[in-house]
């Protein structure tokens, strides 16, 4: 009793080592504690009931800084691909078209039936005066062709000559 | 420091480091949001925290500061603001309060900020002189003398309020 009156006394004035504060400790858990000391009991339960206080999800900023980039990236996902996804459908629902039509005097003529028989009917046109260009060449090339007829009976002769050239210089 | 590192060093230390924000604080819900902080900045320097040599009083110091830090910014966050405030109770009230650690949890508060630190560092942690000055950074002799003076003012106003039932119940 007087030890421990002698102890609380050296707490109080910030005198005990951690292994003294431990014995008081235990002196007033125990409960046998006397009646001059009992006042004192409280102050030891309040220590020993502020030990047991915990913190609660020390980690919830750090996880919730470390989803925020993830999120960011599955959002610009997402938005890219929904846009691509728009993009595609309205290309497939209005494919790009190409302007087709032609020129004709100044006119702009869209009708392609119309525009096949105009170019077929200046095709044959064209063909026309090509052959009838071409015909005064053919001529003259036919009547080169029988000028040089005789030419060939030339050919012929010569050929006979050596003929007989040869069979003389064997002999 | 890896990703397992600091979980099986730096987040055990989180129940110590919530106790002591509440005591800087005195307020359950700004000490968890405090102690989050100190987690992610913890997180964000665990490449350096290898080079520390005294990691729980290097975490401890730095919840300290940033209590402070806290307190400076915040002018709402007074020191007197607490969970439960401390006021004289009259006799009646105090025969009425079956709760005595919630009184002296309320005489705790009260004191001045180094004080209360000071006294649960020794009293509910069970820190070393040497280990509570380096965290306050203040001399193990000047931890000391605040120790006493903040055990000594508890003492008085336990004996106080135990002279004025006793003074009660005689009337």
């Amino acid at each position: 009793m007087e030890i421990m009156n002698e102890l609380l006394e050296k707490y109080f004035k910030g005198e005990t080592s951690v292994c003294e504060e431990n014995e008081l400790k235990q002196y007033f858990k125990a409960g046998n504690v006397s009646s001059e000391l009992k006042i004192y009991s409280t102050l030891f339960d309040t220590f020993d009931s502020e030990a047991l206080e915990k913190a609660v999800n020390p980690l919830k900023k750090l996880t919730q800084r470390q989803r925020k980039p993830i999120r960011i990236w599955i959002r610009s996902f997402a938005y890219t691909g929904i846009a691509a996804s728009l993009m595609l459908f309205l290309f497939i629902k209005y494919p790009f078209q190409v302007d087709n039509y032609a020129v004709v005097s100044g006119n702009k003529i869209e009708d392609t039936e119309f525009a096949e028989k105009y170019v077929e009917k200046k095709l044959n046109h064209v063909n026309d005066m090509l052959n009838k260009s071409m015909r005064p060449l053919n001529n003259s090339f036919e009547n080169v062709r029988n000028d040089l007829q005789p030419m060939n009976k030339l050919i012929n002769v010569k050929e006979k000559m050596e003929k007989i050239q040869n069979t003389i210089q064997i002999k | 420091m890896d990703s397992n590192q600091f979980n099986n060093l730096v987040i055990p230390l989180s129940d110590k480091l919530f106790r002591l924000a509440k005591s800087i604080l005195c307020n359950g819900e700004l000490a968890q949001d405090a102690v989050q902080d100190l987690i992610v900045k913890l997180w964000e320097k665990r490449d350096n925290l290898d080079e520390v040599e005294n990691l729980n009083g290097f975490t401890m110091r730095a919840m300290r500061n940033l209590c402070l830090d806290k307190i400076r910014q915040n002018k709402d966050i007074s020191e007197l603001q607490t969970d439960i405030e401390y006021s004289e109770l009259n006799p009646y009230q105090q025969t009425e309060q079956k709760d005595l650690v919630f009184r002296i949890k309320q005489m705790i508060n009260n004191l001045p900020e180094l004080q209360r630190t000071i006294i649960r560092m020794r009293d509910v942690e069970g820190l070393e002189l040497s280990e509570i000055a380096f965290i306050t950074s203040l001399t193990e002799n000047a931890v000391s003398v605040n120790l006493s003076r903040a055990r000594l003012k508890i003492r008085e106003r336990i004996l106080n309020e135990n002279r004025k039932v006793e003074e009660m119940q005689w009337k």
